[in-house]
């Protein structure tokens, strides 16, 4: 018996080593490119997703076993062949979910709404196509986005119908007071006169209703199933309306000479809470006839209210009414059928209903007392709805409950009630439903006299709940409490990746924890500061420290080295704010009263340096994004100077320009090329360049005098190459710069006339002119090295329209594609050939006059996406293949890489170089590897007939993946 | 490896030790669905059913408890489309030159095949005619070799590649779980049937490609008991 029993042991024993070996897996197989640290999961329907971004890609995978298998990629559109800097959704502006929908504004002013379950870019709104710039206030309904929206003229209130792709503005002006309600959007328009009601699933304007009196209140109740808005004119009048129906318009008020102070509607009476100087009462009134459908008498207190809840049967109803002594409470429930009514027992002045808990006829309240002189326990209420009783339950061992927190927690029929008591004790304490009574879990603390204390609400992570109060850290989970830290100092707690972290005070000294969740284990570094975590900062991998009266100022926490660096020179600094970080590199804002300081620290050397700041002024950084370069904008003074300052990866400054101007650049025009940072600064009267040499410690400023249209800047870099246009006096001049040579000019154009775009080639500069008398479009082309004009063409365009010629990006050195207009076809795609200069339509995708626009060129794997309107006007994709002929289709995903011949007998090839591939047999054996490949075509010869698979990367970096036979 | 050294230990040792239990003999096949998702080719693979069969040894500990182990004969299928084939034929010095006479894409059928070494612990409910069980444990995978069929409109290929072609044998456990029935004809002659679901541990180890395997089988087979220890039921 005693071996079976091993065997079994055995047996038993080998299975969880089998999973625990599963979960040995990681996340990171899932990162594409370079990520945002900010992930985001998701919880839909029982399934997490896990969402992450970097500035192009947003990637959606599934967790399973602590793995994330990779679903979905979203291409978030680059623009001008560059990709728009991003951040998590739930950094961005507004993020939101809906159903299974991901909707955020990203700072490319695009609202995109991604299915995270399909992984479809379901529909973006395309903010500036609407004329809006900024948008907010996001409220959702089923497949309808509400938001606010800034236009250029004022801001507007629009709805978005996701599964349509329709927006629509709903003319409501920023002053109109807005109340969305269910399927309802309710607006009071500026002068208080009129409601107006939009139907989202109907999207029309349904309900209209003028007012002819002022407004006392106005609010949207959501004490019932359906929202409803609730409407008090000074008259005494009521208004509610309800799925665009006025429920009712009740003027029963009106002949009153008392105060009307509360009211309430249920089965077709209205409950009245009347004031007549120091008499209090309650009336309820029969809604079509105004007759009194009860009589309440006797009624003790004053200033009676009715409880908003969802609980009760709509037979019955609650209402309480403050008293002076010997309470402060007293509550009522109302029979509405049976017309009676009944006083509760009931003495605190909060009563709470849950929600959730109505069993067998008896509704659980939560109460609180919290009268000092008496020794008064908190209660349980219990009320037996057909009786009209209730009957308290009563904490046992308990002082007055001062704080009570964590009352909503359920778990097997346990509610667990957590409360802190005055003067000396605490406890956290269970109620336990099927026997209603009540137990102390813990009162570890309880008869120790350590003061008054504060148990503060706390963090529910990985099924636990932590708490502080102000002698220690404690977690609550399966009925246990456990101290996990003593501490004396408490501070916000907050989550980091799963774990909950926070600074807490032991002993006079300041100390980071961080407690594992899984094990409760925890660890704690000392460090020279005080203060608490910024929850709002990305604390990955590190976190702000608020400085709180604390002579050396804030810091940074390192999470990775639980290092907190400190800023000892740093005096007074109120207010620290990250307003970037680029590899090792973190931008702090320091604000006090007196001035706003940047610091720019290096997290790995803890170097740090603080830029001389005159007034208050956000700091804008231009970097490469990977620790490297800065130009900063930092410091403003309305009547002097501001600067410019260049820093390297280390902090360093490496230079510094000062100059006079008075208007914000404009970001819009930083230009990022690989040897040069390059930041215009438009001023009244002059633009100056900035331009950053990334391998020198200087920054050479390139005035342009006399520019009257700073606005016109038009600026194409390639690499060292940088043409500008500006405009002086009204006529423009192209410009060409380079860092330590003067600008030379490449022409100037005639009045009238306008340089629309610029085309730079390894060879070619290609200038798009419009000439404005003439409604033509001219197009020189000039020798790059030796700026000879080369080629003049021109092209007619329509009268009526607005020149465009928009260069989307190059397919190669010869052919580029443009987003170009004329009167025969619109606004669409063209090739533009920069030997011969000529144009030709790629197609006529929004059929006729109307404009396809295209946009959002993306390179990837040999092939060219760009987007168009198509002629049901929704924005779709297209695939412009590159090497075959010119093959337009639409396209939902991307593909993987193609491999020919494909059966193979001996080598496959590839329509890209590959830099390092493995090929694994059917059953994943590694038959063939190489790491430093460089090659498009790889020698198979050796491997015998049947199904392969590849997985490689291309020189780009972007890992592809192909399947393949061979069969000889 | 080393695991599957211990397992194999562990497999000897109840072998060495069985002389004083009771023990029946099971001929078992049955039919399975395999379903395999590639985190890097979504949707690429259909799920499809393939079949195992062989024979289970049954080691009785109490009148509820038994282990089971044995040896079985399985072959994992997996069906791949795959698309845009570009043929040797259509490739001259000018690029491609597509035929339109050849096919565009090819169904690629991948059998594994596989010895399964089961090692399970099964829960036997009640002692009438009619009884339920459940099972849990591990299922070792051996890969003998991998035929691969390639069809097309045109041609099937049948090749095959033999498991050692490019280094040691591939082993890969799989966590099985199931439930099942057993009818007692006689004392020592029960039939059972008994639906099954395995988990692998893993699609392709040692490779990036993500992805996972589970099956989905439904078996049935025949017991005959033997009886050392005085206790004739099975």
């Amino acid at each position: 018996m005693h071996t079976r029993s091993l065997i079994l042991l055995l047996l038993i024993l080998s299975i969880p080593s089998l999973n625990a070996q599963q979960q040995i897996s990681s996340i990171e197989n899932v990162t594409h490119g370079r990520v945002e640290a900010s992930h985001g999961f998701v919880l839909y329907e029982g399934k997490e997703y896990f969402i992450e971004r970097n500035e192009i890609v947003t990637r959606i995978s599934l967790l399973e076993e602590d793995k994330a298998i990779h679903l979905h990629d979203v291409f978030v559109r680059p623009k001008d062949g560059k990709p728009h800097y991003t951040t998590d959704f739930r950094y961005s502006n507004s993020g939101i979910l809906v159903n299974n929908n991901l909707i955020y504004e990203i700072y490319d002013f695009n609202i995109y709404v991604i299915n995270f379950v399909t992984g479809e870019l379901v529909s973006n709104i395309e903010l500036c196509e609407h004329d809006i710039q900024y948008a907010g206030y996001f409220s959702f309904f089923d497949d309808t986005i509400l938001f606010r929206g800034e236009k250029s003229d004022a801001e507007s209130y629009f709805v978005y119908d996701i599964e349509l792709n329709l927006l629509e503005e709903l003319n409501w002006t920023k002053e109109a007071q807005v109340f969305p309600a269910d399927q309802w959007i309710y607006s009071l328009d500026e002068n208080n006169s009129r409601v107006t009601g939009y139907n989202v699933e109907r999207r029309s304007f349904d309900f209209e209703m003028e007012l002819t009196e002022s407004i006392e209140s106005i609010s949207v109740q959501f004490n019932l199933l359906i929202p409803h808005l609730k409407i008090t004119t000074s008259t005494r009048e009521l208004i509610e309306i309800k799925e665009g129906e006025v429920l009712y318009r009740s003027d029963c008020f009106k002949a009153e000479t008392s105060e009307l102070i509360h009211s309430y509607f249920r089965e077709g009476i209205i409950y009245a809470s009347l004031r007549n100087g120091e008499d209090y009462t309650v009336v309820a009134k029969d809604i079509t006839t105004c007759e009194d459908a009860m009589i309440f008498e006797e009624l003790e207190g004053s200033n009676f209210k009715f409880l908003d809840n969802k609980v009760l049967d709509t037979r019955y109803l609650l209402f309480s009414a403050e008293v002076i002594f010997p309470h402060d409470g007293i509550h009522y429930i109302v029979d509405i059928e049976g017309k009676s009514y009944n006083r509760l027992e009931a003495k605190s002045t909060i009563l709470k209903p849950y929600e959730t808990i109505v069993e067998n006829g008896i509704v659980y309240i939560m109460g609180r007392d919290v009268i000092y002189f008496h020794e008064n326990p908190g209660y349980i209420y219990l009320i037996e709805l057909q009786n009209l009783t209730d009957k308290p339950v009563e904490f046992n061992e308990t002082y007055p409950v001062q704080n009570l927190v964590f009352s909503e927690k359920y778990a097997d029929e346990k509610l667990y009630i957590l409360w802190g008591v005055s003067y000396s004790k605490t406890y956290v304490g269970r109620y336990h439903l099927p026997e209603n009574n009540t137990e102390i879990i813990d009162n570890q603390l309880a008869e120790q006299n350590r003061g008054i204390m504060r148990v503060s609400r706390g963090l529910e992570v990985s099924g636990k709940y932590y708490y502080m109060d102000d002698f220690g850290i404690y977690t609550l989970s399966d009925d246990k409490v456990e101290l996990l830290i003593e501490s004396n100092a408490n501070m916000p707690m907050t989550e980091k990746e799963g774990n909950v972290v926070g600074i807490v005070g032991i002993k006079g000294e300041s100390y980071l924890f961080e407690i594992n969740t899984w094990n409760n284990s925890w660890d704690t570094t000392r460090f020279d500061g005080n203060g608490s975590i910024d929850p709002n900062s990305r604390i990955t991998p590190y976190a702000v420290v608020h400085p709180r009266n604390h002579p050396h100022g804030g810091g940074l926490i390192d999470f990775e080295t639980k290092e907190f660096i400190a800023f000892r020179e740093l005096l007074g600094g109120s207010n620290y704010r990250i307003f970037g970080m680029s590899g090792e590199n973190a931008f702090l804002e320091v604000s006090s009263a007196a001035a706003t300081e940047f610091i720019i620290v290096n997290t790995r050397t803890r170097e740090f340096f603080k830029v001389e700041t005159i007034g208050h002024r956000y700091a804008r950084s231009p970097s490469d994004g990977n620790g490297g370069f800065y130009l900063l904008e930092v410091d403003y003074d309305p009547k002097g100077d501001r600067k410019v300052l260049h820093v390297d990866g280390s902090g360093n400054k490496l230079g510094e320009n000062t100059i006079l101007y008075s208007r914000p650049f404009t970001k819009k025009y930083f230009v990022e090329t690989q040897d040069f940072t390059l930041v215009p600064l438009p001023g009244d009267d002059e633009v100056h360049l900035f331009m950053a040499k990334k391998d020198e410690t200087k920054i050479q400023s390139v005035p342009f005098q006399e520019v009257t249209a700073w606005n016109h800047l038009l600026i194409r870099n390639d690499d060292d190459y940088i043409v500008m246009v500006n405009e002086i006096e009204g006529a423009q001049t192209i410009t060409q710069l380079s860092f330590d040579e003067a600008p030379i000019t490449l022409t100037e154009l005639q009045a009238y006339e306008e340089c629309l775009e610029i085309l730079l080639t390894d060879e070619k500069i290609a200038l798009f002119i419009h000439e404005g008398w003439e409604d033509r479009i001219r197009i020189e082309i000039l020798d790059r090295t030796t700026k000879q004009l080369l080629r003049t063409e021109r092209y007619q365009i329509s009268k009526e329209s607005d020149p465009k010629v928009i260069h989307l990006g190059n397919l190669n050195d010869t052919l580029s594609l443009f987003n170009f207009k004329n009167q025969d076809h619109g606004e669409e795609g063209y090739l533009f050939n920069v030997n011969d200069g000529s144009f030709s339509l790629l197609a006529d995708i929004a059929p006729g006059h109307l404009d396809g626009s295209p946009a959002d060129f993306l390179r990837m794997n040999g092939s060219v996406y760009f987007t168009s309107l198509t002629e049901d006007r929704s924005r779709q994709w297209f695939k412009l293949k590159i090497n075959d002929h010119l093959n337009l289709s639409t396209v939902n995903e991307f593909s993987p890489i193609k491999i020919f011949p494909n059966p193979t007998s001996d080598v496959i090839s590839f329509e890209f170089c590959l830099s390092e591939y493995e090929i694994f047999s059917a059953v994943g054996i590694s038959c063939l590897r190489s790491n430093d490949f460089n090659q498009i075509e790889i020698d198979v010869s050796i491997l015998p007939n049947g199904h392969y698979s590849i997985l490689a990367k291309v020189e780009s970096g972007e890992q592809v993946y192909g399947n393949f036979i061979v069969q000889r | 490896m080393t695991r599957f050294t211990i397992y194999l230990c562990f497999l000897l040792y109840s072998f060495s030790t069985n002389a004083q239990f009771d023990y029946s003999i099971d001929f078992v096949t049955g039919v399975d669905r395999n379903e395999v998702s590639s985190g890097l080719s979504s949707g690429e693979y259909t799920p499809t059913y393939s079949y195992r069969t062989g024979i289970n040894l049954n080691y009785k500990f109490t009148n509820h408890f038994f282990l089971k182990t044995g040896l079985r004969f399985a072959v994992l299928k997996t069906k791949h489309e795959i698309d845009n084939l570009r043929w040797s034929s259509e490739i001259g010095p000018n690029g491609w030159m597509p035929d339109p006479t050849l096919p565009r894409s090819i169904e690629s059928i991948v059998n594994r095949r596989c010895i399964e070494l089961p090692l399970h612990v099964r829960y036997q409910f009640g002692k009438g005619r009619l009884s339920g069980f459940t099972e849990i444990g591990i299922s070792p995978h051996i890969y003998l070799n991998t035929q691969n069929v390639n069809s097309t409109n045109l041609e099937t290929v049948v090749s095959t590649i033999d498991e050692t072609e490019f280094g040691t044998r591939r082993f890969v456990n799989a966590f099985v779980f199931s439930v099942g029935v057993n009818y007692a004809i006689t004392s020592k002659l029960q039939l059972f049937a008994q639906p099954v679901f395995r988990k692998y541990q893993e699609f392709i180890p040692n490779s990036p490609m993500e992805g996972a395997q589970t099956n989905f089988g439904l078996e049935f087979g025949i017991r005959r008991g033997f009886g050392f220890g005085g206790n004739e039921d099975i």
